[in-house]
């Protein structure tokens, strides 16, 4: 058996997208903890105003999440299986894991299997030759820290039936630092200021400011996405599915500010991150169940789903309006200290 | 309100003309079952038979999994209950998102009503209860309209604490959908809580 020493438990955490709970994984599996900075700076999911659709793998915050730990994430983009394989056997003979990009139609383990295709991510930790197995981790819904026949995951890493695939294979192999860093205040404040910037929105279309302009155009938009699903109902179908995700991202981003201003307070001993923080926290769940509303109303009653839908969605623009006030106020507070910034 | 059963101190409650989700199938109406809009749903085989069951010592009625609706899903309701002074209603329930707690409002006789919570964890996320609930009853597949896939899954016990000196009219719930009651049981005052009178 080739693999890594992957002795972390199955715990799942539903709040969170595949991808930032495989990311939490790994920094545990390198003795890093306290993931909330790092994903407090996490500025990445990016919203397309011209089709409406996220992009949200790769995910751009992967990278510079894991440089403030000292972490690297290699992306590789492979014509086929059998080479990505290779080297990822390899790394695992080095000891470390590597992260896949799978097509979740092909998980054989996994409830998702043949339910229609979507880009998933999991980790491969160990691999065995004599039964062609990998052994993998799956930190989505599904659970799962087993075998996997080979042939699954090369058809499975196969991402040509993904809407945005034009990929063949991607992983991501990880090196990690030398030694497990250590939050020093340097790092801190860098990472306060950089998760604030993108919390309030500095080019970053999923920041709150940049958010909250998205809202009122998605509340406009809404209206007619609605109209169209009463009249037909199939035809919307692909469209709310994908609004449903997109809802889903922007809700667990609400969450990541929530928790860095959360942690931020803590670390700098101030009470007023306190408020934003609960917004942001409230945010999430009304994201949420806004993303959940969007996959209820084309399998129970849309008529009655429409009227309620708009109704969260102008709760939901209001408490926007609150956490960006509120960011705007620490963003001034820091503003006044920057005299005493280092780093 | 009618239809409900007396148990002792408990009074198990019909929710059956509020029920509006199927959450619960056999292999042999899977499809019709839909519990949180993508078509799962729970094998009511593996839970206990329909009809009365008792869980943590609180009776519960179990819905029919061939009834054409078997839960409640929240969409701010109100539910007017049997009259009586309770110490609590015992909830079976589940959320098909994640965790999530929502305001229930307690209408008692004379007003004014009583903002209390109401939260169930997911149903797929067995190991901690996240909002204070009992275990309930478990299955061991998800099913889906297609097929069944192992993965454990819960229906959770909640407890919401009324006040027994005040009588209790109904419960009106905020509209979040993710969250399902599958029965609902009140348990009279005198009983344990009866200190506090």
């Amino acid at each position: 058996m080739i693999g890594v020493n992957w002795d972390l438990p199955t715990e799942f955490n539903d709040n969170l997208t595949c991808v930032s709970w495989t990311l939490a994984r790994l920094l545990r599996f390198y003795g890093i903890d306290d993931p909330s900075l790092v994903f407090g700076t996490s500025l990445g999911f990016r919203l397309d105003r011209a089709t409406q659709e996220l992009l949200w793998w790769p995910p751009d915050w992967v990278e510079p999440a894991g440089r403030l730990y000292g972490l690297t994430f290699r992306e590789h983009d492979v014509p086929d299986f059998d080479r990505g394989w290779e080297r990822i056997v390899e790394r695992l003979r080095q000891g470390h894991p590597t992260i896949v990009v799978v097509d979740a139609n092909w998980l054989t383990y996994s409830p998702y299997f043949g339910r229609g295709h979507f880009g998933h991510c999991i980790t491969v930790v160990g691999y065995e030759p004599e039964t062609w197995e990998a052994t993998v981790v799956d930190a989505g819904a599904s659970r799962y820290l087993g075998p996997m026949p080979l042939d699954d995951l090369r058809r499975a890493m196969d991402l040509h039936g993904l809407p945005r695939g034009g990929t063949p294979v991607r992983y991501f192999e990880i090196v990690p630092p030398p030694e497990p860093p250590r939050l020093d205040p340097v790092r801190v404040r860098s990472a306060l200021q950089a998760g604030l910037r993108g919390l309030r929105g500095e080019g970053e279309p999923a920041g709150v400011a940049a958010g909250l302009a998205g809202v009122r155009e998605y509340r406009a938009a809404l209206d007619l996405l609605l109209g169209r699903l009463l009249r037909d109902r199939e035809g919307a179908a692909p469209e709310f599915k994908g609004h449903h995700f997109a809802c889903f991202f922007w809700g667990e981003q609400r969450m990541w500010y929530g928790r860095f201003l959360e942690q931020a307070g803590r670390l700098l001993g101030d009470p007023a991150f306190e408020g934003p923080a609960r917004v942001c926290l409230e945010l999430f769940e009304d994201w949420r169940l806004l993303s959940a509303m969007f996959i209820k109303a084309l399998a129970w009653d849309a008529a009655a789903m429409v009227a309620r839908m708009q109704r969260r969605l102008d709760g939901i623009i209001g408490l926007e309006e609150q956490a960006l006030c509120g960011l705007e106020r620490l963003l001034g507070r820091g503003a006044e200290e920057k005299g005493g910034e280092a780093g | 309100m009618g239809g409900e059963i007396r148990r002792g101190r408990f009074t198990l409650v019909d929710l059956t003309p509020y029920f509006n989700n199927k959450g619960l199938s056999l292999p042999q109406n899977r499809t019709q079952a839909n519990l949180g809009g993508m078509g799962s749903s729970i094998p009511a085989e593996e839970l206990p038979p329909p009809g009365e069951f008792v869980n943590c010592g609180v009776p519960f009625l179990m819905p029919d999994a061939l009834w054409p609706r078997d839960n409640m899903a929240l969409e701010g309701q109100e539910l007017p209950l049997p009259r009586g002074r309770w110490d609590r209603a015992h909830f079976l329930g589940l959320s098909d998102l994640s965790s999530f707690k929502g305001e229930v409002a307690v209408v008692y006789q004379g007003g004014p009503e009583e903002l209390s919570s109401l939260g169930f964890s997911a149903f797929n996320s067995v190991a901690v209860p996240l909002c204070g609930e009992k275990p309930g009853p478990t299955a061991r597949r998800l099913r889906t309209h297609l097929r069944d896939t192992p993965m454990e899954l819960r229906l959770w016990h909640q407890t919401l604490e009324l006040d027994p000196r005040r009588e209790l009219l109904a419960l009106r719930f905020e509209d979040i959908p993710v969250l399902h009651v599958f029965a609902l049981t009140l348990e009279e005052a005198g009983g344990d809580g009866g200190d506090r009178l």
